[in-house]
């Protein structure tokens, strides 16, 4: 059974607002960019508005442009040993609106037309008349694969750092093998009793909270270890993650979405960095998400997890490297 | 007359006997005898599992007092639940007491429970710990009869005032978040661990049923729905981790 709602922001005369106590500072998690203009951002229109995006860009200007997508429930932190691509590319890395410490959104600004937007809106920004490469890791090489599948002539080069399902066939056909959670899961039980005293009722709480999703090895189930290693990150994006389920979810275990549509005729050729150790792996990219491309090859990082961008950065960065000067 | 024990505080201290108990053994068990003022003192002990809010074990006690007021209607409840199956990945704890009213007249087998408690709820998490102040306010109308109770639970629960511990992976999100040459006086530093206010709500309605099988055993079930004002409504969601239901069984002793 899934009861659905949207979710409500909380109004100062709300009945849930957690205020802090006199002589207390705000809690919980760092400020986004709207709320904190020190941060490195830029201005882009997404869904029609402007919003304040966490972003840095690394490299020579007039050098190649790639795009770097972060994963579910965390943000560009965790890539940013990509940086060291910066000697031969222009490498942009941003939080996505509604993760890490880009403004926050409500769900009338989610969905996959305003994620396929908001990149165009970055390559624009950086002024890319080339083609550019793409760079996605977990939910952004889902991302990322949606963008050259809808702009075909606009991508270069991909890079799947172990995608996120491509397909909400192939997440249904999986999800009992691949998904963490239930009631019997102990991040989810350890976050049902926190509830007890601290309720996700805005966008810092939720993300607070969510971060113990994160640390427990996020979405997808770890096949080596039960203490999987975690990348660093600023700030989980949870309520765009509640948005997202909510927007591709159609029953408890199934889902409806497509991010590989028209992605067999994009005539570039994909590398898929896929771990040993986490069920979206290398078995899972192999059976499920290769044969989706008309060109593809994988590379397999022994003995890491879904933290291989972590676990094994040298590894990880030097096959990218390869793949785009290819 | 005689007095509430002394031994009020140590009452409150010690393992609890929820309002169910109270609600369900107290009625049944008081039937089965006639009412005097020796029954007045009668405590039950009792334990109960189930989903509230996750993988629950609570014990259960209540203490009866002789008020001249109103005699064999009030009861000193507490409580003291544990999250079983997470103690060694995420230990917590919930303690409270309080009161429970019974309003019933005379001869009516209809009635109703108010109940008053106050207590403290730790939950630890990846993220840190947070340890709150707890205030919850409910009332069961139904049926009380001799052996048997069948009443609706309607209860408010908030958490007044929260004190949050940062955990190292908590505190590190606020590492590294500004470029080299960022003046250091205008950063924004991580939050020592402090205190915020009616960091959540939860509404239940629900109902209880309740059996005297001896004179000394009660058993009752419970269960109902959960709402929480202002958080996203999702069943088995990972970052929201909500539960909107609930549901327990529990066993009571009576002395």
């Amino acid at each position: 059974m899934v009861i659905r709602s949207r979710f409500v922001l909380l109004a100062a005369a709300s009945f849930s607002l957690a205020c802090p106590m006199p002589g207390e500072e705000k809690l919980f998690v760092p400020p986004t960019a709207d709320e904190d203009p020190l941060l490195p951002q830029t201005e882009l229109s997404v869904g029609g508005f402007p919003r304040a995006v966490h972003l840095e860009a690394f490299g020579d200007e007039d050098d190649p442009l790639v795009l770097v997508l972060h994963d579910a429930l965390t943000d560009y932190r965790a890539l940013g040993v990509l940086e060291e691509l910066a000697d031969e590319y222009h490498v942009v890395m941003w939080d996505r609106v509604g993760n890490g410490l880009s403004e926050r959104i409500d769900d009338s600004a989610i969905s996959d037309a305003f994620t396929l937007a908001e990149i165009a809106a970055v390559r624009e920004a950086y002024g890319a008349s080339d083609p550019v490469s793409l760079v996605g890791y977990g939910l952004g090489g889902a991302l990322a694969t949606m963008y050259a599948a809808a702009y075909p002539d606009d991508v270069a080069s991909l890079v799947l750092i172990e995608p996120s399902p491509l397909s909400g066939d192939i997440l249904t056909n999986n999800y009992d093998d691949i998904a963490r959670g239930g009631l019997f899961d102990p991040s989810f039980q350890a976050l049902a009793w926190q509830g007890e005293v601290l309720a996700a009722g805005d966008h810092a709480r939720l993300d607070f909270r969510a971060l113990t999703i994160v640390q427990n090895g996020g979405l997808f189930q770890d096949t080596c270890t039960d203490s999987p290693v975690v990348p660093p990150l600023w700030r989980p994006g949870g309520y765009y993650h509640v948005a997202l389920d909510d927007l591709h979810r159609t029953g408890n275990k199934t889902f409806d979405f497509d991010y590989a549509t028209g992605i067999d005729g994009w005539d570039g050729k994909a590398l898929f960095i896929a771990s040993t150790c986490s069920a979206i792996g290398s078995v899972f990219q192999y059976d499920n998400h290769l044969p989706l491309f008309g060109d593809a090859e994988i590379i397999e990082i022994a003995g890491a997890g879904h933290g291989l961008v972590a676990e094994a950065p040298d590894e990880v960065v030097d096959a990218v490297r390869d793949h785009l000067n290819d | 007359m005689r007095v509430p024990s002394r031994s009020l505080l140590r009452t409150l201290a010690s393992a609890t006997l929820g309002l169910f108990v109270s609600t369900v053994g107290a009625r049944s068990a008081w039937a089965s005898t006639p009412v005097i003022r020796g029954d007045i003192d009668t405590g039950t002990v009792g334990a109960s599992v189930g989903l509230d809010p996750t993988w629950v074990a609570d014990l259960h006690y209540t203490r009866g007092l002789s008020l001249q007021r109103a005699p064999d209607r009030s009861r000193l409840v507490a409580r003291l639940g544990v999250p079983v199956t997470i103690m060694g990945y995420a230990p917590g704890f919930r303690l409270d007491g309080g009161w429970a009213e019974r309003i019933q007249a005379k001869g009516k087998n209809v009635g109703i429970v108010l109940s008053p408690r106050t207590g403290v709820t730790m939950a630890s998490t990846p993220a840190g710990r947070t340890t709150a102040w707890t205030l919850e306010l409910s009332a069961a109308p139904g049926l009380y009869r001799h052996g048997f109770t069948f009443a609706a639970q309607l209860t408010w629960r908030t958490a007044l005032a929260t004190r949050v511990t940062y955990s190292d992976a908590a505190l590190d999100l606020f590492e590294d978040r500004y470029p080299p040459g960022t003046d250091a006086a205008e950063i924004r530093d991580a939050p020592s661990s402090g205190r915020v206010g009616f960091t959540a709500q939860h509404l239940r309605g629900g109902v209880i049923m309740g059996w005297a099988v001896q004179n000394t055993v009660q058993l009752w079930l419970a269960a109902g729905v959960d709402y929480q004002p202002g958080d996203p409504y999702v069943a088995f969601d990972l970052a929201t981790g909500r539960v909107p239901f609930y549901g327990t069984f529990g066993v009571g002793y009576r002395w």
